[in-house]
This record gives C-alpha cells, structure tokens and sequence, in this order.
C-alpha cells in the first residue's frame, strides 16, 4: 500500500513538473503495464483498483469515477495480456498501452457526462477525446521506450545466448 | 454463472462499496492519512514547479504574432494613459479620503494559505490549499491572490485541506460586471484551461478591449470588485441578443503559490 502511495504521488508531482502536453502521461499506468509485463498477476487489478482510489482523494471530480475506470481498464487489460497480446513483443506492451489509457479515459468520460447529464450541466466531448488521444500516445511512447531500455535488449541478448551458447 | 462475469460483478460491487462508505465518511481516518502523506510528497514537487519558467507562448502564424505585438504596442500606450490618470485620481482619492475618513466600504475576513497542487486531470482546472474547515473555510468562498486578482470558489472543503475551482475551469460560472460606460453585467464562463469567456453581455451595450472585469456580487458568496481580468476580444453577431468578450487575467494560474480565501465579508453600503 505505501507503493502504491509512493507511486501516486510520484505520479501527480510528475503532472506538476513536466511542461504540455508531457505532462499528461499517464505515470500509473506506465508503472501497472511494466508490472504485468515483469510479473503478470490478476493482482494487478487490485494494484490499480487501489491507486485510482488514492487519484480519486485527490480530485475535484465525484469520488468513484476514477476508481471505476481505472479498475475496468486494468481488468480488460489484464484479459487482454492473457488471451490476446499474450507474446510479451515490444508491439504487444505498447499496443496494451494504448489500451489501458484509451479504455480509462473513455470510461471516464462516459461516467463524468453521465453525472453532468444528471445534474443537468453541459455535457464535454471534443476536448476530452483531445485530451485522452494525446495522453494514450504518450503513454504508449513512455512505455515503448521504458520497455526497450529495461526488458527488449536484456531479452535479446538472452535468446542469443541461449541460441548461440556464447557463453556455453 | 461464466467466472469471468463474476469476476466483473465482484469488482463491480467491490467499487460501489468503497465509494458508498467514502460517502458514509467509514473510511475518514484511512483517507486523511493517505492525503496527508500524498500532499506532503506532492506539495515539494508542486514548489519545484512553479520555480520552473514557464512554457513559451506559441503563435500560429508570424501574422499571429504581428498581431499580438501590435495588440500589445497599443495596450502599452493605453495604460501609459491610465497610469497617469490613475496618479491623479490616486492623489484625489487621498485627499478626499483624508477629509472625510473614508472608511473602507468592504470589510473582508481572509484566511491565507499555501498552494499544494494543481489539477491532474484534463477535465478540471483546480489547485489544492492546505487548509480546510479547521481555518474557517467553506464551500463556495472566494479565493483571491494576495493583490486582490480573483482566482477561484471553493468547490471541495475537507478539514485540513480544500480544492479551488479555478475560474478557467469549465464549469466555472461567476456574475461580472465591466467597467465601462454601462457597467455591463454579464457572466464569466471558464473553457478548460484555455479561455475565459464573459458571456450574457447585452447587445446594445458598449464592450471595448481593454475594459476591466470584475465580481459583481450578485450571488450569495461573492463580494463585489474583486478584479478577474480585462477584455481581450470582443465577439458580437448582430442577429444575437448578446455579445461575449474574451477575458485575459494578469495570473498565471501554474505558478500560484499564495492565496487568500474570503472567509466573510461585509458591504456597509
């Protein structure tokens, strides 16, 4: 739990620091789809269920609409990982990426409209779905590049090894 | 029953009973200690950000910024003129305050607190303070800078910390008044961090660039005269009943890290 903490709040001091549109990278989900990768778990889940809440304590928005997405995401995502992209590729972790981040902001958008349509306020699309592409892009850049430098050359050099037995 | 819809369904009541106890207030104490640690961190991150320079302005076209250089050459001489006609009526004012102790007509009560955070979300343009219910702030206060500048309403209030609706945000709505020949009233709309819009203007009434907005302390909360920008722009159809202005304020909201609340005012007029 004091993880999740730690990283959450890594996480939003990062929003404060990185100038537009950096800073709407999404550094929660960059840490879950790493995780999955590194230690794939239903667990995940939970993690992420477990961050958005702390996200959710922090924001104007109604407490829950955070909560809800995040944990919907991750679970599809983690679906996801174990049926479909399950060949640990660079592709599969980034297109996951986008994934997590599309799915999250979307179900958030969807809960957010619903709660304004409630309370008879305006409704807001264009810029949200603005917001959400240029966050999943991002995103899926970080973790495309995170991936490279910490598992995609480690892997390689390990299948060449195990290929080749250069050290054998 | 698929195991994989119970897993949705337990999730799904997981979520709603989490949200209905943080409603209840059953996870009170849990929660302010994870605030309290989150804000701690966060907060020294929030102070280095704001030491950071800010992003430069970006034109669309040379035509663009042509047009803001020149915008701005005529703004400098118009407030070259002001200045001095503020000098004078400054000098007058003192006078006249010396001759008939003057006694200041608003009498605000103010609680000033740091600035924690800021938004993290596209949708909500907010900044966090460090002080809640246990200094006398609650819901729907006004937040202004230290020179007066009206920042935000208080839209979440907890014990030991609050959330300001910055007036930029999208569902910021506050009663204005321009201070032109009509003193037109109108009604100061945020658009997602990006403009501030004053809309409701009536048609027949005269907006120049320029002109100064301000609260006009028509609603409950909101003293009147507290400074929100000047006009920037002025957008009129003639087959509107209304016209509208864009407002620029004299605050970068980044980089705020003092402000002050009105906890109560009066107006002895």
């Amino acid at each position: 739990m004091l993880l999740l903490i730690v990283i959450v709040t890594i996480s939003i001091g990062l929003s404060y620091i990185f100038p537009e549109p950096f800073n709407r990278i999404n550094v929660i989900i960059v840490f879950m789809i790493l995780w999955l990768f590194k230690k794939p778990s239903g667990a995940i889940v939970w993690f992420s269920f477990f961050s958005f809440y702390i996200i959710d304590l922090v924001t104007l928005a109604p407490f829950g609409i955070s909560l809800f997405a995040g944990t919907f995401s991750m679970l599809l995502v983690y679906w996801t990982y174990r049926f479909v992209l399950s060949n640990r590729s660079i592709i599969s972790i980034t297109a996951l990426t986008f994934i997590a981040v599309f799915v999250y902001r979307i179900l958030y958008i969807l809960v957010y409209n619903l709660y304004l349509y409630i309370n008879d306020s305006e409704t807001i699309w264009s810029e949200l779905i603005l917001a959400t592409s240029v966050e999943s892009i991002l995103t899926s850049l970080v973790v495309f590049i995170l991936y490279f430098v910490l598992f995609y050359r480690k892997n390689k050099t390990v299948k060449s090894i195990s290929k080749y037995g250069f050290l054998s | 029953m698929n195991r994989y819809i119970r897993t949705i369904i337990s999730i799904f009541i997981t979520v709603i009973l989490v949200i209905i106890l943080h409603y209840l207030g059953v996870l009170k104490s849990g929660e302010d200690f994870i605030k309290k640690t989150v804000f701690s961190g966060s907060s020294k991150l929030y102070q280095i950000s704001i030491m950071l320079p800010s992003g430069k302005e970006t034109f669309e076209s040379v035509e663009k910024l042509e047009e803001a250089y020149i915008s701005l050459k005529k703004n400098q001489s118009y407030i070259l003129n002001q200045e001095s006609e503020y000098l004078e009526l400054k000098n007058e004012n003192k006078s006249l305050r010396e001759q008939l102790s003057f006694v200041n007509r608003n009498n605000y009560t103010t609680v000033g607190t740091d600035v924690i955070g800021k938004q993290i979300d596209p949708i909500n343009r907010i900044i966090t303070l460090n002080k809640g219910t246990s200094s006398g702030i609650s819901l729907q206060n006004p937040v202004i800078t230290n020179d007066g500048v009206f920042v935000g309403v208080i839209s979440l209030v907890n014990e030991h910390d609050s959330i300001v609706r910055l007036i930029n945000d999208n569902e910021s709505r506050v009663a204005a008044m321009l201070l032109n020949q009509n003193r037109s009233i109108g009604m100061i709309e945020g658009g997602f961090g990006l403009t501030i819009r004053m809309s409701f203007i009536p048609q027949q009434e005269i907006v120049e660039i320029g002109n100064i907005v301000t609260t006009s302390g028509l609603e409950q909360y909101m003293p009147p005269g507290l400074v929100i920008g000047e006009v920037a722009s002025v957008e009129k159809e003639p087959f509107e009943p209304f016209q509208r202005a864009i407002i620029t304020t004299p605050i970068v909201y980044e980089k705020l890290h003092v402000v002050s609340v009105i906890t109560n005012y009066e107006n002895s007029l």
